[in-house]
C-alpha cells in the first residue's frame, strides 16, 4: 500500500501540478473571480442606490421644511424656524443621510435659522451661500452635487413662497463621504465572505481531492512495482468510493490478484518440471548402469563357478571390462560439459568434408542420397573436436531417421559474424510433443539409443557460445541448425571456457 | 373642545423638539382627522352631561409643566372638589388668554402677574390665589447668556440676538423696566436688539440660549432652577449674569364671568389641595408647594414697573 501521497510543486507550470493542489487553487480562483465581479457590480449598484436614496431623502426633507415653515419665514419667527429645523434634522436618520448643515434663509441669503447656531449666527449671510451659486436663484427645487468648504456634498435648494411670492429658501448640505465608506464596507464584506468561502471551499476540495486521488497514487505505486517485478509487495488498494475510480481500483486489484496466482502457478510448474527432469535423468542413469551391471553380475557368477577354466575366466573378465567400459561411457557422456578443456584451433573448411567420408558408407547401405554443400571459404577458429562431435551426432541421427532411405542434406555457410551448419533429413519428422523433449537426457525413440546424443550436443553448442535449433514437420523431415559465433582467426582472446587461444594461421593445417 | 386642546397642543411646547412629527403625508392627515373626530365625539358626549355647569380655566405653555396628563388629573381633581366639571383651556400666549378672559370665554386663568395687573386696571379680572414655591409666592427674573459668552451685563449684549418668553410676561416687562440693567429702562428695543424672538416658554428660552441661537434671554428664575435640577446638561450651557428683584408668582385670576361663589369654591379647592394625597401629588407634579391667598398687593412691584416702563407695542415681528 502506498503511503500518503506527497504534495510537491516542482514547477510553476500548472499542467505539472498535482490534482490535490489544482482542485483547491481552481476553487479559490473561481470564488475570487465571482467575488471580483460581485464586488464591481456591488460597488456600482450600491453607489447608485445610496445616491438615489440620499437624493430622495434630501428632497423630502427640503419639501417638508418648505411646507411647514412658509408662514414662519414670512413672520421671521426665528425660534419656530429653528425649532422646526432642528426637529427635522433630529428626525433625520443621520446614518442614511448625514446632514452637514441645514439653513432657512430670506430672499437675500440672510440666515433665519441654521442647524448649527453656534457657528452660524442668524441675521447674517449664510457662510455656505457660495456653494449654492446658481441654485439659489432657481425658481424650483434643485438637487446637485457640489463642494462645501472643499469637500464634496449633496446640495439642495428649495424656494419658500408665501402668498405667491418668493421670500426665502431652504438650503441643505449633505455629507457624501459616507457613500464611499458604505460602498467600501460592502466591498470589504463581499471580500471577507468570499475569503471565508474560498478557505472553506479549498479545504473541502483539498480533502475531497486527496480522498479521490489517494487510490490513483496507490495505483501508480503498485503499477511501478509490477514493472519492477515486485508483485509480492503489492497489497490490495483500499476502495473508498464506488465510482469510476473505485471501479478502476477494484479492477486493478483483481488483475494483481490474477497475476500473483499465475506467478505462483508458474513457479510450481517450474519446480515440478525440474523434479520430473531430474527424475528422468536419474532413472535413465540407473537404467543405463543397470544393464551392464546385470551382465557384470553374470560374468562374476561365471568367474566364480568356472575359476579354473582359463577360457571361461578370460571371457568373464572381458565381459566385466566391457560392462565397466559401458558405465564409464555413460558417466563420461554425463560429464562432457564439465570437462571441456579442449583448446580452440584454426580449422580449414575442408576438415568438415572428413565427416562426409564417415557417413558415406552407411548412407549407401541405407539407400540415402547425400546433398553435401560446404560453402565455407576460409579458415575459422573453432573447438574442432566439439564441433565434429556435434555434427556427427546430427548426421547419425539423420541417417537413423531415414530407415527407408531419403536425402541427407548438409549445408555449412557463414554470415557476417556467425557460422551456420544445417543437417536435414527427409524422414518421418516429429510431432511437437516429441520436439519439446528431444534435448532432455536419456530421451530416445530408438530401442538401443542412450538418449544422450542431443543433450550432449546441446551442451557442446552452448559451450561454444552458439545455439542449436530444430525444425520438424511430421511426414516431411527434420532440420537441425547449429549456429555458432565466428571468432576472427587473427586474434588471441580468452574464451568463455577459460582457454587461451593462439592464432595458427601460418601453420600447416593438420587433420 | 378645550380638554382636547390641552392634549393636542401639549406636544407643542418645550418637549416638541423630541416629538415625532411629519407634516407631509396623507396618512398623517387621515390619522389626525380620525383623532379629532373621536375627540370631538367624546367632548360632545361629556358636554351633554355637564352642560352649562363647566368651569373653564385658561393656561399657557409659559408654565414649566405642560404635561397634559397632569392637567387632566388636576381637572378631575378640581371637578370633584368643586362639584362642577372643570376644563383647562390651553393657549400659546398670555395675550390670547387675556383676550379670552376679557371676552368672558374663561371663568378663570392661571396667568402672569403683568396681564393680571393690566386686567385689574381694565376692570375685568379679580384675584383668586397664588402658588408658593418653597415658602414664598415670589420669583425673580434671570438674565442668562450662553456659558461660553463673555457678556457680564445686559450692556454687553446690546446689538446681539435676544430671546424672550412672552411679550406679555412680567419677565419681559421687568427687562423693559431696567430691572436687569441697573434700573435703566430700555427705551428702544429695536436699538438694543435688532434681532429678537419670543419662545412663549421659559424652558425654550433656556434652550435657545443654551443652543446659542440667542446671545441672551430673560427667564423665570424658578423655571431655570427647576431645569437645573432635572436637565442640568442643558442649564450648564447657560450662565446667569443678572437677577431681578422679586415678583409675585403667576396668580390664578377670575374673569368677570365668574361669580363670587365660584371664586370662593375654586379658592377653597386650590388652598385645600395640600390637604389630601391626590392634591399633594398634583402639586408636586406642578412643582408648587401650595396655593395661598396673598391678595393683589403681591403684584405691586409690577405696578411700579408699569409706571416706569415705556409701553412698547411689542408683538411678534
Amino acid at each position: 500500500m502506498a503511503g500518503s501521497p506527497a504534495v510537491k510543486l516542482d514547477t510553476f507550470d500548472p499542467r505539472h501540478w498535482p490534482l490535490q493542489i489544482k482542485f483547491p487553487v481552481t476553487v479559490v480562483a473561481i470564488v475570487y473571480s465571482v467575488a471580483l465581479i460581485a464586488g464591481v457590480i456591488a460597488q456600482v449598484w450600491e453607489t447608485k442606490l445610496v445616491r438615489n436614496a440620499l437624493e430622495n431623502r434630501a428632497q423630502q426633507l427640503a419639501l417638508t421644511l418648505v411646507l411647514s415653515n412658509a408662514e414662519s419665514v414670512a413672520r421671521m419667527d426665528y425660534w419656530v424656524l429653528y425649532a422646526n429645523l432642528s426637529k427635522q434634522a433630529g428626525v433625520l436618520d443621520q446614518e442614511m443621510a448625514p446632514l452637514l448643515f441645514g439653513s432657512i434663509v430670506n430672499d437675500e441669503g440672510i440666515v433665519l435659522a441654521h442647524t448649527h447656531p453656534e457657528r452660524q449666527r442668524i441675521g447674517i449671510l449664510l457662510a455656505e451661500l457660495d456653494s449654492f451659486e446658481g441654485m439659489y436663484s432657481d425658481p424650483g427645487l434643485v438637487v446637485r452635487y457640489g463642494t462645501v468648504h472643499g469637500n464634496e456634498a449633496l446640495l439642495v435648494s428649495a424656494p419658500v413662497e408665501y402668498r405667491g411670492k418668493r421670500i426665502g429658501s431652504v438650503l441643505l448640505g449633505f455629507d457624501t463621504d459616507f457613500i464611499r465608506e458604505r460602498v467600501l464596507a460592502t466591498v470589504i464584506a463581499i471580500g471577507a465572505v468570499s475569503t471565508l468561502l474560498a478557505i472553506i471551499g479549498s479545504l473541502l476540495s483539498w480533502v475531497y481531492s486527496r480522498r479521490t486521488i489517494k487510490p490513483i497514487v496507490s495505483l501508480t505505486a503498485s503499477a511501478e512495482k509490477i514493472r519492477a517485478g515486485q508483485l509480492d509487495e503489492i497489497a490490495p488498494i483500499q476502495v473508498y468510493e464506488k465510482n469510476e475510480i473505485g471501479d478502476l481500483v477494484a479492477t486493478f486489484n483483481g488483475m494483481v490478484e490474477q497475476l500473483k496466482e499465475r506467478d505462483a502457478l508458474n513457479a510450481q510448474l517450474q519446480v515440478s518440471e525440474k523434479l520430473a527432469a531430474i527424475g528422468r535423468l536419474v532413472s535413465g542413469v540407473a537404467h543405463e548402469i543397470n544393464n551392464p551391471v546385470g551382465g557384470m553380475k553374470n560374468a562374476l557368477e561365471c568367474l566364480r563357478m568356472f575359476s579354473n577354466d582359463p577360457k571361461r575366466r578370460e571371457e568373464s573378465i572381458h565381459l566385466l571390462e566391457s560392462g565397466l567400459g559401458q558405465i564409464e561411457g555413460v558417466v563420461d557422456s554425463l560429464l562432457v560439459q564439465h570437462r571441456s578443456t579442449e583448446t580452440i584451433s584454426v580449422c580449414n573448411p575442408r576438415c568438415l568434408d572428413d565427416l562426409f567420408l564417415l557417413v558415406r558408407h552407411d548412407c549407401e547401405l541405407r539407400n540415402i542420397r547425400i546433398d553435401w554443400r560446404n560453402e565455407l571459404g576460409r579458415p575459422f577458429m573453432v573447438f574442432r573436436a566439439r564441433l565434429q562431435q556435434v555434427l556427427i551426432n546430427l548426421l547419425v541421427n539423420a541417417m537413423h531417421a531415414m530407415p527407408e532411405g531419403g536425402t541427407l542434406t548438409f549445408h555449412a555457410s557463414e554470415r557476417d559474424s556467425t557460422l551456420a551448419f544445417v543437417v536435414e533429413d527427409t524422414g518421418s519428422g516429429m510431432p511437437q510433443k516429441q520436439i519439446d523433449r528431444i534435448f532432455e537426457p536419456f530421451f530416445t525413440t530408438r530401442p538401443n539409443g542412450t538418449g544422450l546424443g542431443l543433450w550432449v550436443s546441446m551442451g557442446l553448442v552452448h559451450a561454444m557460445g552458439g545455439d542449436l535449433e530444430v525444425e520438424s514437420e511430421v511426414g516431411k523431415g527434420t532440420r537441425f541448425s547449429v549456429i555458432i559465433p565466428r571468432i576472427p582467426a587473427d586474434t588471441e582472446r580468452e574464451t568463455d571456457m577459460g582457454v587461451s587461444i593462439r592464432s595458427e594461421k601460418d601453420e600447416p593445417v593438420h587433420h | 373642545m378645550s380638554a382636547w386642546e390641552i392634549r393636542m397642543n401639549g406636544a407643542n411646547g418645550f418637549f416638541r423638539l423630541a416629538a415625532p412629527m411629519c407634516l407631509s403625508g396623507a396618512c398623517v392627515h387621515m390619522k389626525a382627522y380620525v383623532v379629532r373626530l373621536l375627540a370631538a365625539l367624546l367632548i360632545a358626549g361629556s358636554m351633554i352631561g355637564y352642560a352649562s355647569a363647566e368651569v373653564r380655566i385658561g393656561i399657557t405653555q409659559a408654565m414649566f409643566v405642560k404635561d397634559s396628563l397632569t392637567y387632566d388629573r388636576w381637572a378631575k381633581y378640581l371637578s370633584r372638589s368643586m362639584g362642577q366639571p372643570v376644563l383647562f383651556v390651553y393657549r400659546k400666549s398670555y395675550g390670547e388668554i387675556q383676550e379670552l378672559l376679557r371676552q368672558g370665554d374663561l371663568h378663570f386663568a392661571w396667568t402672569c402677574g403683568y396681564p393680571f395687573i393690566k386686567g385689574v386696571q381694565d376692570g375685568f379680572l379679580r384675584y383668586v390665589a397664588t402658588p408658593e414655591i418653597g415658602a414664598e409666592p415670589l420669583y425673580r427674573i434671570y438674565l442668562i447668556v450662553p456659558a461660553s459668552s463673555t457678556a457680564r451685563s445686559l450692556d454687553d449684549l446690546k446689538g446681539g440676538i435676544f430671546a424672550f418668553s412672552d411679550p406679555d410676561s412680567a419677565s419681559f416687562r421687568a427687562f423693559a423696566a431696567g430691572q436687569l440693567s441697573q434700573g435703566k429702562p430700555i427705551m428702544s428695543l429695536n436699538q438694543w436688539f435688532p434681532i429678537r424672538f419670543f419662545t412663549y416658554s421659559h424652558a425654550e428660552t433656556v434652550k435657545a440660549v443654551a443652543d446659542r441661537v440667542a446671545d441672551g434671554g430673560s427667564v423665570d428664575g424658578h423655571v431655570w432652577e427647576a431645569m437645573a435640577a432635572i436637565l442640568p446638561e442643558l442649564t450648564r450651557k447657560t450662565r446667569v449674569i443678572a437677577r431681578s428683584g422679586t415678583y409675585g408668582l403667576p396668580p390664578f385670576v377670575a374673569s368677570w364671568r365668574a361669580d363670587e361663589r365660584q371664586i370662593a369654591i375654586l379658592q377653597k379647592a386650590l388652598l385645600d389641595m395640600n390637604g389630601d394625597r391626590e392634591g399633594k401629588s398634583i402639586l408636586e407634579l406642578l412643582q408648587v408647594t401650595r396655593f395661598a391667598r396673598h391678595g393683589d398687593k403681591l403684584y405691586d412691584s409690577i405696578r411700579v414697573d408699569l409706571g416706569s416702563t415705556p409701553m412698547w407695542r411689542e408683538a411678534p415681528p
